[in-house]
């Protein structure tokens, strides 16, 4: 290399930021006690991957930006910095409530002043970036409006360390290596823009070639310029780097900047963004996907593992009685005791930990000084510092048992259970007594099961649920759906419970129900809603058998009565008081529940029915999405005799719409409506 | 086992169709159809049929409209020297591609090839038919990407060009996606999640245009046939072919189509190596995993795509700019002799036909010249076309022109960027530019 290249490349300092604060609440509750990056990921705190993976790719110097627990991430950096010949800053902000913010912050701070590499406090690669920064280098030479180069790592869509939940979409040119649009995907796809991927037509003028890729997994390292966290303040509204930043950029005509990309191949690269990919990537670890970054290679200083047969690592010091049988891949850290004919099989044991006898752990994470006694069994969960399992505990699948909590003698916790220690109301040392909950923690236990709401001011209200459940460490997607159909069942028959105490209770309610089928007018309705502070779903419940107890099923064209003159009638009525889709499935279940009660005679019922819906989905008041939503939920498929004999009557309705659902283009629209009238 | 005929792998099809793009110099009173037009004084259809040989075909169908048929037939009896066993079958003017193939149903025996009279090529055939060999697949459809014009006459019809957005699976090269741009969104482009989730490396392009080749199974001709009879002027690149690509996704649709149908005839008499896998012991049994909850439905149809790499010369001459185009491709690499009189200043790129006389001082640069063409003196023809039996006069200037057989340019005339039909005479002194100088009734 000659030597003027040589200066130059001292002279420029590769600077990193970690966002070490995850901004959500996945691992909640052992994260309200520490801060995500330091938990500990094969006994090792997961921010020291992210610090490694740095000092390889050549980083001089790291911003650590933290939020939560700002003072143990401070703590231990400056404990790390010491062994590391990076220099390492932290920067506090308790206000820090999304990337966006982090980003604004560095901008306000000014700290950067070159490209700079940018990566969340929790990944976990042995990839090289030497090329992509090269690259990076080489394009922002030629094109000033290249602002970013994400790394992309390929891999199939099914692949474990691809989070369920929180998969991508990138749009990219393979030529330029330029990605023109980019959409998450996720798993359960509730909504017709969840099930299609969309993009701007106009991508095509510039880029007639593209190349669509579902299998790329972006662990959000990202080499960005300067203008980056300028952007994010010029654009205050940007909170992630994903779905705000790439998306804004990329969809805006006046910015005229690009984002590139980098694919790698055969290096691993993931982010333990969930329970389930700490699962899955601490198998990777102990597999040695990661190679150097396996627990025999001793990242943290202290540590002395040494690699045995089996995928087994096992510290000098570690105790193992005669008679315990340890599997494969399997962890145990310093000083740990394992007595007599403990099963240990694909699980991960801390430091000074104490394993009774008899113990089953499988597929477990158990962190340091915990004491597991005599007979229990553990399944597929993460057991946090300092818990205790008294004797004969089980502990199923997916839980979640936090900091200092003891689970009391043959105490059985349910799967997916989360336990914490900390007092209702916590936030650190607040003067609030924890208040033990035998019926979870046993009659001699210490804890109680932690609700997500608590502490968390969830923005993102309209998520659904389902989603978040993918991410939750060993989800099985089967019972996943079992579970979600047993919910919706016990809200419904709650729901109708309470209507119905309210029916039985309220006069006033009945006054509506006569005045509602009296006037049928939206300007007095909208006002008798607000005189009886009624809500819409009250109104529908209402309105629907209002509307429909004035269709006579016998009646003759002409006469006014059919069921096509009163809904055309009426109809529009009813949409008023439909506004979003969750009110469409409701209007579903109540036209079919008043279909079923008003006319006695199936016949009549049918007759009355099947247009009726056929009207309001023609009209676009019942969408084709919550008609299939209704169809297909259990309450639909309950109910009298009536009523599963009126569902059938949509069946031939469902199979068209589910037809023209998978069917790709208008084109096809015209036949199957030939189609469906032959029927 | 019973004695068996020999079966040819591969029966082929040759449409000669009108040619559209090409009017005025596809009118056959005046001039020759579409499949007999000359690049590089060969008739076009000369060059499908070439390929076909080397292919190794051996009989070939080709179906021509009836007004066309005369000549063509003609062409086919007595001047083509080729060894292919030929037979031709007529039908009428207006018929689409696919509803023509339904009409010879009853000739196809075997999976056939289907390629139009117009698609020239430097692909050898091995290629493309290898890849249906080994992934057999119910059609295997050519793509490529027209190469960029270089000028000249773009035809007086400027017919709003139509792109295709074609979608490819990158790792096996499957057809997943085929859409006109006029059928859809102008504003947003959309794909269903399921199919990303099934090809998760999905190659779009707006670039690539359908060569219209394609070999399909033998059963797809049971399915052509039912598409015609539900539509009129159907077409395969238009009806079947995407249909066919929807069917390997589209379970109702595939039903409703009667594609699956169709498509167990197949399966009463699978193929000798699929038989062969079944019973390997290396071979994994192929699963189909869905999501749809579907999985027991075993896809009935594979459609490949096979894309012309950009090296290779390919090209099809639907349209004038693209007749124009191939022909001065094609006059670039012949390798016959370009000037057999050796008299004017003939351009190393040009090519002049036999019997050709040129007078004093004419020069020929990037042209085509027939046969029996009579050259005056002081001519200048410059990036043209000129059929055989054409007069030209003194001190005419041609630029960019396509002259059809038969037509006179009387002196000092100057055409730029013209087409001329078949036996006009262009009275003298008349200077145009980019117009269609044909004779009157036939506009």
């Amino acid at each position: 290399m000659p030597p003027k290249e040589k200066v130059e490349s001292t002279e420029q300092v590769l600077q990193a930021v970690i966002l070490a604060d995850s901004f959500d609440e996945r691992f909640q509750p052992i994260t309200l006690e520490t801060a995500r990056c330091l938990l500990p990921l094969c006994n090792v705190p997961l921010i020291s991957y992210t610090f490694e993976f740095l000092a390889v790719a050549g980083v001089q110097e790291v911003f650590v930006f933290c939020c939560s627990h700002s003072d143990k991430v401070k703590a231990f950096v400056k404990n790390y910095e010491k062994t590391s010949n990076m220099k390492i800053n932290t920067i506090v902000s308790q206000e820090l409530m999304s990337v966006g913010d982090a980003m604004r912050e560095l901008d306000a701070k000014q700290l950067i002043d070159t490209d700079f590499i940018l990566v969340t406090g929790d990944v976990v690669s042995n990839m090289k970036l030497d090329q992509v920064l090269e690259e990076h280098r080489a394009r922002r030479q030629a094109d000033k409006s290249a602002i970013m180069t994400m790394v992309l790592k390929k891999a199939s869509p099914q692949h474990r360390s691809r989070s369920v939940g929180d998969g991508s979409l990138f749009v990219l040119d393979q030529g330029s290596k330029e990605c023109l649009h980019y959409q998450p995907v996720k798993a359960f796809k509730s909504t017709r823009e969840d099930r299609r991927m969309t993009m701007n037509m106009e991508i095509f003028d510039k880029h007639p070639e593209v190349q669509i890729r579902n299998d790329l997994i972006d662990c959000q390292v990202d080499i960005c310029s300067v203008e980056v966290p300028a952007l994010f303040t010029e654009n205050f509204d940007y909170q992630d780097i994903r779905a705000d930043f790439v998306h804004g950029i990329l969809t805006s005509d006046l910015l005229g900047k690009t984002i590139h990309f980098h694919e790698v191949t055969d290096v691993y690269a993931a982010r333990v963004r969930s329970t389930q990919m700490y699962d899955a990537v601490s198998k990777d670890i102990i597999s040695r996907w990661t190679f150097p970054m396996v627990p025999d290679s001793n990242l943290q200083v202290g540590d002395c593992y040494e690699y045995r047969r089996g995928l087994v690592y096992k510290e000098k010091s570690v105790v193992l009685s005669r008679t315990c049988v340890v599997e494969e891949k399997v962890v145990i850290g310093a000083n740990t005791q394992i007595a007599e004919r403990a099963v240990l099989s694909n699980c991960v044991i801390g430091k000074n930990c104490i394993i009774g006898a008899n113990v089953k752990i499988d597929n477990a994470y158990i962190w340091d000084n915990v004491e597991i006694k005599d007979n229990c069994v553990v399944q597929h969960s993460i057991i946090a510092n300092n818990a205790v399992l008294e004797q004969g505990v089980t502990i199923n699948k997916g839980c979640l048992i936090s900091f200092k909590v003891t689970v009391g003698a043959n105490t059985t916790v349910p799967a997916y259970s989360r336990l914490t220690a900390l007092a209702e109301g916590e936030e650190d040392d607040s003067d609030a007594e924890l208040i033990s909950d035998p019926a979870v923690v046993g009659a001699t236990g210490r804890g109680r099961s932690f609700t997500e709401a608590e502490g968390s001011d969830d923005e993102d209200e309209e998520e659904d649920p389902k989603n978040k459940q993918v991410n939750m460490l060993a989800f099985d997607m089967s019972e996943l759906l079992l579970a979600a159909r047993e919910q919706e069942n016990s809200a419904s028959d709650f729901e109708s419970e309470a209507s119905d105490l309210e029916e039985d209770q309220i006069s006033p309610e009945e006054e509506l129900d006569r005045e509602v089928a009296a006037t049928l007018d939206p300007l007095e309705l909208n006002t008798l809603r607000m005189a009886t502070f009624s809500n819409f779903l009250e109104m529908r419940k209402r309105v629907i058998p209002g509307v429909l107890k004035h269709i006579d099923p016998v009646a003759k064209p002409g006469s006014g009565k059919t069921a096509k003159e009163i809904l055309s009638r009426w109809g529009p009525l009813v949409g008023k008081m439909i506004h979003d889709v969750d009110d469409q499935i409701d209007g579903a279940h109540v036209l079919h529940r008043a279909c079923a009660s008003l006319f006695q005679d199936v016949a009549q019922a049918q007759k009355v029915f099947a247009p009726a819906l056929r009207y309001f989905y023609d009209e676009d008041i019942l969408e084709e999405d919550a008609i299939l939503e209704w169809y297909h939920s259990k309450r639909s498929q309950q109910g009298t005799d009536t009523e599963k004999k009126l569902r059938e009557v949509a069946t031939p309705m469902i199979q068209y719409l589910e037809q023209s659902d998978s069917d790709e283009s208008d084109e096809d629209d015209d036949e199957e409506e030939d189609d469906e009238d032959s029927e | 086992m019973p004695y068996r005929k020999r079966v040819p792998e591969f029966q082929a099809v040759i449409m000669a169709g009108y040619g559209n793009g090409l009017i005025p110099l596809s009118d056959e009173k005046n001039n020759m159809p579409k499949a007999l037009l000359p690049i590089v004084n060969q008739p076009m259809i000369s060059y499908p049929l070439a390929w076909l040989e080397s292919s190794g075909v051996t009989d070939v169908i080709v179906v021509s409209l009836a007004s066309g048929s005369k000549k063509l037939g003609h062409y086919l009896d007595r001047v083509y020297e080729g060894q292919l066993h030929i037979s031709m079958e007529i039908v009428d003017d207006n018929c689409g591609t696919a509803q023509a193939l339904a009409r010879i149903k009853d000739k196809i025996k075997t999976d056939f090839i289907v390629i139009s009279c117009d698609l020239l090529t430097s692909l050898p055939p091995h290629q493309f038919l290898d890849m249906h060999r080994s992934e057999d697949p119910t059609v295997t459809a050519l793509f490529f990407e027209p190469n960029k014009s270089e000028g000249g006459p773009s035809g007086s019809s400027k017919e709003t060009e139509v792109t295709q957005f074609v979608g490819i699976d990158a790792t096996n090269s499957q057809l997943v996606y085929l859409n006109n741009s006029d059928e859809m969104d102008t504003e947003e482009f959309s794909l269903r999640m399921s199919l990303l989730s099934k090809h998760p490396v999905m190659n779009i392009s707006r670039l690539l245009q359908d060569g219209h080749l394609y070999i399909f199974k033998r059963w797809v001709i049971d399915l052509i046939a039912e598409v015609s009879n539900k539509r009129t002027r159907a077409s395969i690149k238009e009806h079947v072919l995407p249909l066919l690509v929807k069917s390997q996704y589209q379970r109702l649709l595939a039903d409703r189509e009667g594609v699956t149908q169709a498509a167990q005839t197949l399966a009463s008499n699978p193929s000798t190596q699929a038989y062969a896998l079944s019973l390997s012991t290396t071979q994994a049994a192929e699963t189909t995993d869905d999501q749809d909850g579907n999985s027991q439905w075993k896809n009935p149809v594979k459609c490949k795509a096979f894309v012309v790499a950009k090296d290779v010369y390919c090209g099809r001459a639907n349209s004038i700019a693209n007749y124009f185009e191939l022909n001065r491709y094609y006059t670039k690499i012949t390798d016959q002799v370009r000037n057999p009189g050796a008299q004017g200043q003939v351009g190393a790129d040009s090519l002049v036909g036999d019997d050709t006389k040129l007078g004093d001082r004419t020069s020929v640069k990037k042209s085509t010249l027939g046969s029996h063409v009579t050259i005056g003196k002081n001519v200048k023809i410059v990036n043209s076309i000129v059929m055989d039996h054409v007069v030209l006069e003194d001190n005419v200037k041609l630029d960019g022109c396509i002259v059809c057989s038969g037509a006179k340019i009387c002196e000092k005339s100057g055409l730029k960027d013209c087409e001329v039909g078949g036996g006009f005479r262009v009275e003298k002194e008349t200077q145009a530019r980019n117009e269609r100088l044909v004779d009157f009734q036939e506009q």
